[in-house]
């Protein structure tokens, strides 16, 4: 155990009990092996800032990372890109995890793409006024050790909520080892083979529903990923949880950048999708994108 | 077993271009060559409504020079490989940085971003195709050259050739940028390299002032289409006036549309008004100062009682004009008179002027592209709707109200059949009007991408129906627009193609050339 582990798994301990009661809960490999050396939190002047910024504490405090930096562009990126493009240049080495608006993000891509920086996970979030789901995520991630979806569809469901996630891998994972699919109690996992191989994972909602939720036609070629997972392969724990779909994400995305790794899936694209029953479904609508990045 | 690459150019085969990677690491070495998917991932992300994985890149290639050009493009034939050629890769909304067709090579040429010559007496640029305008900003301000930039609004991430070989505008008297471009080198195909005009003249100093040469022009040849590399693009710069007076011009009702083209008609046909102005709907204005989730709850399209709403509390028009003067403050003083004896005829225009409108953001942005500023503030669009989906559907119209008035009806009803909102204005050019709508959709939403889709074909399908262009284009319909321009078109293009680049390396599919 090295000790990025040993922090790893000290934190997981001192967050709450191992192994969660039949809830779909993030699932450890082995051990963090892409945590950064320098990891920086970049807020972009957007509404979610705050919660956003919580749910990554949180989970820097959960692999006892002490020593995020955070940095806040007052304005927006529209107003000052500048300050971007100085930020970029000042940061080099670091791994950065970025939230602000939709048109700020249009910038920050640029900007960072001139600066070098590489992408491992953009995601787009969006709570909206519609009692199917009120919550849409969807990710381009670099691969499948990158992923992020896992962790937040295990956040999202223990807080009942309703909600669609779609993460697309760059890269499809070469690690034969690894598990081929995720799975947690509650949910139904599918496989469709294929170039584009897709797995889909349904909770409260028939495969037909989930396809029709995610915009696919039709149900066929699919087929079921049996369950569970084996608990022996994996560390799992009830992390703690937040009613705050925001903190959520900010939670799942830290992890991933602080190098916690998911279930690994096999496949270019997977989805999880959700149906609850919550007496109080109407929110009002918030949106950002996510940034994991490297430069 | 999953492959090195995360894609792959159509018909090459993993081994083959493996062995083309090897050869560009050795032109331009192992970090300018880019494979893995977090260094592509930033190339990928479009917003269009079609998946990312069709116009996702096998690579990118960072070149810095002519001549590593020269050998990329020896490398492509040897192998056919296909690359896509970006500048600076703003194209938001046409289709970004990521490549027509999924597994072609993007050629990013950010780091040629030399500022070769600005000449102040003669008022020129040369420059590479990485030079920002923001970069050519500080050039000028730091040298103190009285000299003007015209940018559009990406201004300070964006760049002079990028823009203008798309065929771009801007907001000041120079704003139709092709019409001042001047001078161009091209690294062809085979390898070769031109000097357009009069720079394939040895010893020729006037390659960035006369822009016609000898025999006929190629310049055009190069602008949408793939036909070459531009490494060098010269261009004018506008001399920084003695005065300058920006305005806008409000209107209450949508119909005023046929007044507002007609009062403008003359008045930028005569010159009294020299620079491209723009009538903006309320809805483009918006995002600067107001919130769509503020007004509209649920799907569909914003109703226009909400516009009507949102006119009221942000102080906007149904359409605000936005132009300017320049000149001596006499010449301004006089034209001045000229225009607000024209727009105060029917009683209906209001007009403000810097001192009236100085506090308002949308006055603000306007006036800063009007003097060639760097401002970023028009992507406030991209909040409006949110969720990353945007699209520019770009008509051109005769500059005659009624044909705006009917383009803009017909716009608005296609977008609302679909739950699409009206986010539009005319960019008024010398005699047409570029119609210039940003179809805003939330690509989170299936069912949304899937009908902004469809409303975008439905649009370039009636447009073309009735006889109206589209002049630019994102890389997921330009196969569409192409069609809609006829065969005989379509063939010359290809001849031409077949002629300068026989093994289809440079960009396949831009503007539907292959």
């Amino acid at each position: 155990m090295d000790i990025d582990r040993r922090s790893l798994m000290k934190g997981l301990l001192a967050g709450g009990a191992l192994l969660a009661l039949g809830t779909p809960s993030w699932a450890f490999a082995d051990r963090p092996t892409r945590n950064p050396k320098r990891c920086l939190l970049f807020l972009g002047d957007n509404n979610v800032d705050d919660q956003f910024a919580n749910g990554v504490r949180a989970a820097c405090q959960e692999v006892e990372y002490d020593e995020l930096e955070m940095m806040k562009v007052h304005g927006g990126l529209l107003s000052a890109p500048g300050t971007l493009v100085s930020l970029l240049e000042q940061t080099s080495g670091a791994r950065w995890i970025a939230v602000m608006d939709d048109a700020s993000a249009a910038v920050f891509q640029e900007l960072a793409r001139t600066s070098g920086g590489r992408f491992l996970s953009v995601g787009s979030h969006a709570s909206v006024n519609d009692q199917a789901c009120s919550l849409r995520h969807t990710w381009l991630t670099a691969s499948s050790a990158q992923g992020v979806g896992g962790f937040l569809a295990s956040r999202l469901i223990a807080a009942r909520e309703s909600f669609s996630i779609t993460e697309s891998f760059l890269n499809e994972s070469s690690a034969t080892s690894m598990p081929s699919g995720w799975s947690a109690s509650g949910f139904s996992s599918y496989r469709r083979a294929g170039s584009d191989a897709m797995h889909l994972h349904c909770s409260g909602l028939s495969l037909l529903e989930g396809c029709a939720q995610l915009g696919l036609t039709g149900g066929e070629g699919w087929t079921p990923i049996p369950p569970p997972i084996s608990a022996s392969e994996t560390v799992s724990r009830q992390s703690r949880q937040s009613r705050q779909w925001v903190e959520s994400v900010g939670y799942a995305v830290a992890a991933s950048a602080l190098g916690v790794n998911e279930v690994q899936e096999v496949c270019s694209t997977r989805a999880f999708v959700s149906r609850t029953f919550n007496p109080n479904p109407l929110r009002s609508t918030q949106r950002f994108v996510s940034f994991v990045m490297d430069l | 077993m999953a492959s090195k690459f995360i894609a792959l150019p159509k018909g090459v085969s993993e081994k083959t271009f493996e062995a083309a990677i090897a050869e560009f690491r050795s032109i331009l070495g192992q970090d300018s060559v880019l494979v893995t998917a977090e260094q592509l991932a930033p190339y990928i992300k479009t917003m269009m409504p079609v998946p990312d994985a069709d116009h996702t890149p096998s690579a990118a290639l960072q070149a810095t020079t002519v001549e590593q050009i020269q050998k990329i493009v020896a490398v492509c034939n040897k192998y056919t490989v296909p690359i896509w050629m970006i500048s600076t890769g703003r194209n938001f909304g046409y289709g970004s940085a990521a490549p027509a067709e999924r597994g072609q090579v993007v050629l990013d040429l950010k780091r040629m971003n030399r500022i070769l010559e600005v000449d102040p007496d003669l008022c020129f640029a040369l420059v590479e195709p990485g030079v920002t305008y923001k970069q050519l900003y500080d050039y000028i301000q730091e040298h103190k050259y009285p000299l003007w930039l015209s940018c559009p609004a990406p201004s300070a991430i964006a760049g002079p050739t990028g823009n203008t070989l798309d065929r771009g505008v801007g907001y000041t008297p120079y704003g139709e940028h092709f019409l001042f471009a001047c001078g161009m080198e091209v690294v062809l195909a085979n390898g070769e390299v031109l000097r357009t005009g009069m720079g394939s003249l040895p010893k020729s100093n006037t390659w960035q002032v006369f822009k016609w040469g000898y025999g006929p022009y190629l310049d055009g040849i190069f602008t949408q289409s793939n036909y070459g590399i531009v490494t060098k693009f010269g261009f004018w710069l506008m001399p920084a006036p003695p005065a300058f007076k920006p305005f806008v011009i409000q209107y209450e009702n949508e119909d005023d549309i046929v007044e507002i083209v007609e009062t403008i008609r003359p008045l930028r046909i005569s010159g009294v008004i020299p620079n491209a102005i723009v009538i903006a709907h309320a809805l483009y204005e918006a995002p600067t100062k107001a919130k769509r989730s503020d007004y509209v709850t649920g799907t569909g399209a914003i109703t226009d009682d909400a516009v009507r709403q949102i006119m009221k509390d942000h102080k906007l028009g149904a359409w605000n004009v936005y132009a300017a003067l320049y000149g001596t403050q006499e010449q301004i003083d006089v034209n001045w008179k000229i225009v607000t004896d024209s727009f105060s005829k029917s009683g209906k225009a209001k007009i403000l002027t810097e001192q009236e409108a100085a506090d308002d953001p949308a006055f603000q942005y306007r006036a800063a592209l009007m003097r060639g500023d760097m401002t970023l503030k028009e992507f406030s669009l991209y909040n409006w709707r949110g969720g990353g989906g945007s699209m520019w559907f770009a008509p051109v119209s005769q500059a005659r109200g009624s044909e705006t008035l009917k383009q803009m009806a017909m716009t608005k009803r296609i977008l609302g059949k679909y739950g699409l909102d009206y986010s539009g204005e005319f960019i008024v050019g010398m005699r047409d009007m570029h119609h210039i709508v940003d179809v805003l959709y939330d690509k989170t939403d299936p069912a949304m991408t899937k009908a902004a889709y469809q409303c975008f074909d439905e649009l370039l399908t009636e447009f073309s129906n009735e006889g109206y262009g589209t002049y630019r284009v994102n890389t997921a319909f330009m196969d569409k627009v192409a069609h809609t321009y006829g065969p005989v078109q379509r063939h010359v293009h290809k001849t031409l193609k077949e002629a300068l680049d026989p093994n289809g390396i440079l960009a396949p599919g831009k503007s539907g050339i292959r």
